[in-house]
């Protein structure tokens, strides 16, 4: 098969061709690019919400679950202009209900999540020992540095201020270190994540050459 | 001599790094690929990357996983992690393949509706199993884009049997899928895997959902790419997440274990080329730096 026959294959990398050409200097064929891509999303969007939103929701009503016709009520109050004293304050109807629901669901996954499930898990025993009984030393380590992590990121966070003792800000500045070191790390996966799609692009630039030429 | 260099060195600081950085990249990935045929028969590429415990305990979870049974795939990725997690996600539906599992995928954001889809194609291609022996209804099917976040993970986790009510193609599943007319709650599959790219307000999706589930028993391992390893990684040893597969090291020895003919120690090679060239262009540049005394 040769790859060139295949239209999408090509528009492909033009456009990525396009794209990288920005890396240089914004010009024409780049802000094209730009200006297609974003049109394509909001369309591809657009399609994605119909089909998964408003269609079943069309569908269901024309069945006879007249249900459906609160949120389509709550989506047009949303739409009253804001200068309309007698009716605008019946846009914060809809928007107070998302937000209740919202957060109703949220705080017991945050609570279990980030809360119950994160002390659980710190509480790690300070001396690992394996089936044998020797002294795990890399675990021993990983467990007495995820205390002082721990400790001192919250002497940073929450005991740490301006008048504090000489004790709690050096800890805290031993915290303040590990915070740094997690955003870094979190920074260089971000980082690291982008060169793998950036190296994925160049192997389907150079597969694509490879058979068309 | 002194003088000399230190011009070359100060014309070289002048360049802002990420103008440096990218004309390199490319003459490199180049480089690379033109070399890397020649020498394919030559040079046998092998992954240096042994399988941490908490990988094991992924391999053991997809080994152990009866035959007959079924899966649930949550597919939360779109294109910008395509290169990372949808290897991964062919592996994995080779596996699962090969074992006759069915698999329900399901989708949570609106870029990960067609991922699943070339997943699939991906598996056919690389030869894991015939087109005729994967058949949409009978082997595999979509549920389609769940709207809500944690909302829908509330809604797959306890009202799964109005979830798989229609398929991506409005289809009726009960009627037209022997596949998911087997399935009535969750607790039904024998697994639910995530591959994931993003968070739902900030909590990753297969914790939401587990939190969710309460004391139905369901296994539940993720696949995230590398930009969503921080948010991954504090529930590793969690009761919410039975395995983690995080970021391309774990996925690509993941990928060695199970479907060796993705090659995927090309990638990881490439990588491991393109990160070495990365620190040494920042050592280079900060060594000029503090040659030039340049303080910008």
């Amino acid at each position: 098969m040769n790859i060139f026959n295949d239209v999408g294959t090509i528009t492909a990398l033009v456009l990525t061709l396009a794209v990288f050409s920005g890396f240089f200097k914004p010009n024409p064929i780049y802000r094209f690019a730009e200006s297609l891509f974003i049109g394509v999303s909001a369309g591809y969007f657009a399609v994605i919400w119909y089909f998964s939103i408003i269609k079943p929701a069309y569908n269901s009503a024309l069945s006879g679950d007249l249900l459906i016709l609160i949120p389509l009520l709550a989506g047009l109050l949303l739409f009253i202009p804001s200068n309309d004293a007698s009716y605008s304050k019946l846009r914060f109807l809809p928007a107070a209900f998302i937000v209740i629901v919202t957060t109703a669901i949220n705080i017991p996954v945050y609570f279990s999540a980030f809360i119950q499930e994160m002390i659980r898990t710190s509480i790690i025993p300070l001396f690992s020992f394996d089936k044998s009984g020797a002294l795990q030393i890399d675990m021993t380590i990983n467990a007495l540095l995820g205390i002082i992590c721990i400790t001192s990121a919250m002497m940073f966070l929450v005991a740490r201020h301006k008048n504090s003792s000489r004790f709690v800000n050096t800890t805290g500045e031993i915290g303040r270190f590990f915070i740094l070191v997690a955003i870094g790390s979190a920074f260089a996966y971000t980082l690291l994540s982008r060169l793998i799609l950036f190296m994925g692009k160049i192997e389907f630039i150079m597969n694509a050459a490879k058979i068309g030429f | 001599m002194r003088t000399f260099f230190k011009n070359i060195s100060s014309a070289i600081a002048r360049i802002p790094h990420w103008g440096l950085i990218f004309p390199i990249l490319f003459l490199m990935l180049f480089h690379y690929f033109a070399i890397f045929d020649r020498n394919k028969d030559e040079k046998e590429l092998e992954l240096h990357a042994v399988p941490s415990e908490n990988e094991m305990k992924v391999f053991q979870i997809v080994d152990e996983l009866p035959q007959n049974s079924k899966v649930l795939i949550l597919v939360n990725y779109g294109p910008e992690s395509k290169y990372e997690l949808e290897s991964a996600m062919s592996a994995l539906i080779g596996v699962l393949a090969e074992k006759n599992i069915g698999i329900a995928f399901a989708t949570m954001i609106p870029n990960g509706v067609e991922s699943a889809f070339t997943a699939v194609e991906r598996s056919i291609e690389n030869g894991s199993f015939g087109r005729e022996r994967f058949v949409y209804g009978h082997e595999y099917t979509h549920l389609g884009f769940i709207v809500g976040g944690n909302v829908a993970t509330y809604l797959i986790a306890n009202n799964f049997d109005q979830v798989k009510e229609r398929d991506i193609f409005d289809s009726s599943t009960d009627i037209h899928q022997p596949l998911m007319s087997e399935i009535g709650n969750i607790s039904e599959f024998s697994a639910v895997f995530e591959f994931s790219s993003q968070t739902f307000d900030g909590v990753p999706g297969i914790v939401s959902f587990a939190v969710m589930l309460k004391d139905k028993n369901v296994k539940k391992v993720a696949f995230c790419s590398s930009d969503m390893l921080s948010a991954y990684i504090p529930f590793r040893g969690s009761l919410y997440l039975d395995g983690l597969i995080g970021g391309f090291k774990s996925i690509a020895v993941f990928i060695h274990e199970f479907q060796p003919s993705l090659m995927i120690e090309k990638q990881y090679d490439m990588l491991s080329t393109i990160l070495f060239y990365i620190i040494g262009l920042v050592i280079f540049s900060n060594l000029i730096k503090l040659v030039t005394k340049d303080k910008k």
